[in-house]
């Protein structure tokens, strides 16, 4: 069973249609990235699956109940969303233990989350004193006590560090890891979600346009290959002759581009010495979710 | 124990906790004793001057106006009851809208409270602080009528017109009418709250519904009896405790008719139920 499946989910606000029939699986022990310019649905999308907004059409189960049925979880599911929300008089342990009241004083304790997030400096402190990253800290903090096995962070990196987005992406791992806890996160910082997520769903003006695997989604899984050689068009007959079904292709400034999917990169140097063409350089290169992004929605910054 | 009664066992629990560290539920407890007690005090000084004047008058000796501690203590009940009263409505206004306008509702419904575990768990939790700031102000009525003032029968001319034990009881009964009449005053906040796009328009929506029905309490005439408001300690004080005041300090006819007492004890709980039944349906439809 899923952790979260959402089957052709739609959402009207009036006329405006925020969700266009939306799929969306989400494997257990996963780290789905959802990534989408901001307004494309993503916060939609999770409130929705958790019950806070009723959607117009579709299906939706997350741990294997109906969304307007998570109370019935037992406080196996959790979230942090959007903004961080606090209770300005309290102070941060207070606040921490408030939450873990909530989730039914069981797993993780607020002693054993705030180092984990770099909050134990701040114990004493009111919220309403708090920067934005150390609200955001306790949010997510708040969202990670006791024992979820679903963990929903809407934008759990703005407003972060670089050392807190670090410690972010390690405690979501070490989850995954030691207590197969699955995490769904949303967020419009690319870089970080490639770095953090295991599975991707690109979202664009309310439609799903494209999901699965991490390897997947950046350009079908195929990480290319550069090769720098001084004589190309041979270098391109030598590799297509010995290599049947390559796609391979020059570059505008003189390089060889090699689609590495079912090839390996030392085998193909090997050949090209083989056949006495000098390699001066050879590089893997990670096809990135910027592109990625970039090619499914259409989107050009400015 | 099922899902929902946990859910509404961590929320009772939840709103506890945030209760017992909010300021203002402390600022309104201490307030509430201030003025039951000061009332107390203030009757006392009253009468004192009233005593020098008289026997400036020349008629020492004259009877005083608060024969027994149960007037005063019954008429400092009726202030401090009125900030307890409006002070939970003020709470339970913010209640659901605040913690809207904050997001902190979230977090309750996503970890395993359902929406009626929530709303309940609120109404519990401040019914439950509603009766604590009940019982301080009665506390400390009691104690400043104690220090000021002897308790015992309405006598004059050294006839007993009211015993002791028949003040007693009448007093006993406004407390238990006014107090029967918080779960509403709760239920109100919360459905008002319900409703409400922000803390402020709840509160100021709270307040508003609760004394503005004081000003057309007189205009709406019979009906105005099947409201709880009606029996609630107000402003304009038409409770029960008003007219145990009344008779504490020898008025025959003190205390309410049999049908506005019946009315008293049978309208509030009911309609309490009604307005959370209310506020049930209302936030089972909103966006969180």
């Amino acid at each position: 069973m899923d952790a979260l499946s959402l089957r052709g989910l739609t959402k009207r606000y009036g006329r405006i249609e925020a969700l266009h029939g939306v799929d969306l699986t989400l494997p257990r022990g996963e780290i789905y990235g959802l990534v989408g310019l901001n307004g494309a649905g993503k916060t939609t999308t999770i409130e929705c699956a958790l019950g806070l907004q009723r959607f117009d059409g579709g299906q939706a189960t997350i741990l294997g109940l109906p969304p307007s049925e998570i109370h019935r979880s037992g406080g196996r599911i959790t979230a942090a969303l959007d903004a961080p929300a606090l209770h300005p008089h309290l102070t941060v342990r207070q606040e921490l233990e408030h939450g873990w009241i909530l989730c039914g004083r069981g797993g993780r304790s607020p002693r054993e989350i705030e180092p984990l997030l770099g909050l134990e400096s701040l114990a004493s402190r009111r919220t309403r004193e708090l920067s934005l990253g150390n609200r955001r800290r306790l949010s997510v903090a708040l969202a990670l006590l006791g024992s979820p096995e679903l963990a929903m962070l809407d934008e759990p990196f703005s407003g972060l560090d670089a050392a807190g987005v670090e410690e972010l992406i390690a405690l979501v791992r070490r989850l995954v890891r030691e207590e197969g806890t699955t995490f769904l996160f949303s967020s419009h910082q690319l870089d970080l979600v490639e770095r953090a997520a295991t599975r991707l769903g690109i979202i664009h003006e309310g439609r799903m346009l494209r999901e699965g695997s991490l390897v997947e989604v950046l350009d079908g899984g195929a990480e290319r290959i550069r090769i720098d050689v001084g004589d190309a068009a041979r270098a391109l007959e030598v590799l297509r002759a010995k290599f049947p079904g390559l796609d391979a292709a020059r570059s505008p400034d003189g390089a060889l581009a090699v689609s590495a999917a079912g090839f390996k990169a030392a085998e193909m140097n090997a050949e090209l010495v083989r056949a006495g063409i000098a390699v001066s350089a050879l590089g893997i290169e990670r096809p990135s979710l910027a592109s990625a992004f970039r090619r499914v929605t259409g989107f050009e910054a400015e | 124990m099922s899902d929902s009664i946990m859910g509404f066992v961590r929320q009772l629990r939840g709103e506890w906790f945030l209760l017992l560290r909010s300021r203002a539920v402390w600022a309104a407890c201490i307030l509430s004793m201030a003025l039951a007690a000061g009332r107390v005090a203030l009757l006392r000084l009253q009468s004192e001057a009233g005593e020098v004047h008289r026997a400036a008058q020349g008629r020492a000796g004259a009877a005083p106006a608060d024969p027994s501690g149960y007037a005063p203590f019954a008429d400092g009940l009726s202030w401090g009851f009125l900030v307890a009263f409006l002070s939970l409505t003020v709470f339970s206004s913010l209640s659901i809208a605040l913690d809207r306008e904050r997001g902190t509702i979230r977090l309750p419904l996503v970890r395993g409270t359902s929406r009626t575990g929530l709303v309940l768990g609120k109404f519990a939790a401040l019914v439950v602080a509603g009766f604590a700031l009940l019982a301080a102000a009665t506390g400390s009525a009691a104690a400043a009528a104690a220090v000021f003032y002897d308790f015992g029968p309405v006598v004059e001319d050294r006839y007993e017109i009211f015993s002791e034990a028949t003040i007693c009881r009448e007093v006993l009964t406004a407390l238990a009418a006014a107090a029967v009449t918080l779960p509403a005053a709760a239920a109100l906040g919360l459905f008002v709250s319900a409703l409400a796009r922000s803390g402020a328009a709840a509160a100021a929506a709270g307040l508003l519904a609760t004394v503005g029905f004081d000003v057309l309490e007189g205009a709406l005439g019979r009906p105005a009896g099947w409201v709880f408001l009606s029996y609630a300690p107000s402003l304009l004080d038409d409770s029960l405790l008003k007219e145990a005041s009344k008779l504490a300090r020898g008025y025959s006819d003190a205390g309410f008719s049999a049908e506005r007492l019946w009315l008293n004890f049978a309208v509030p709980l009911p309609e309490a139920a009604f307005l959370l039944g209310f506020t049930l349906w209302i936030f089972a439809r909103r966006r969180m």
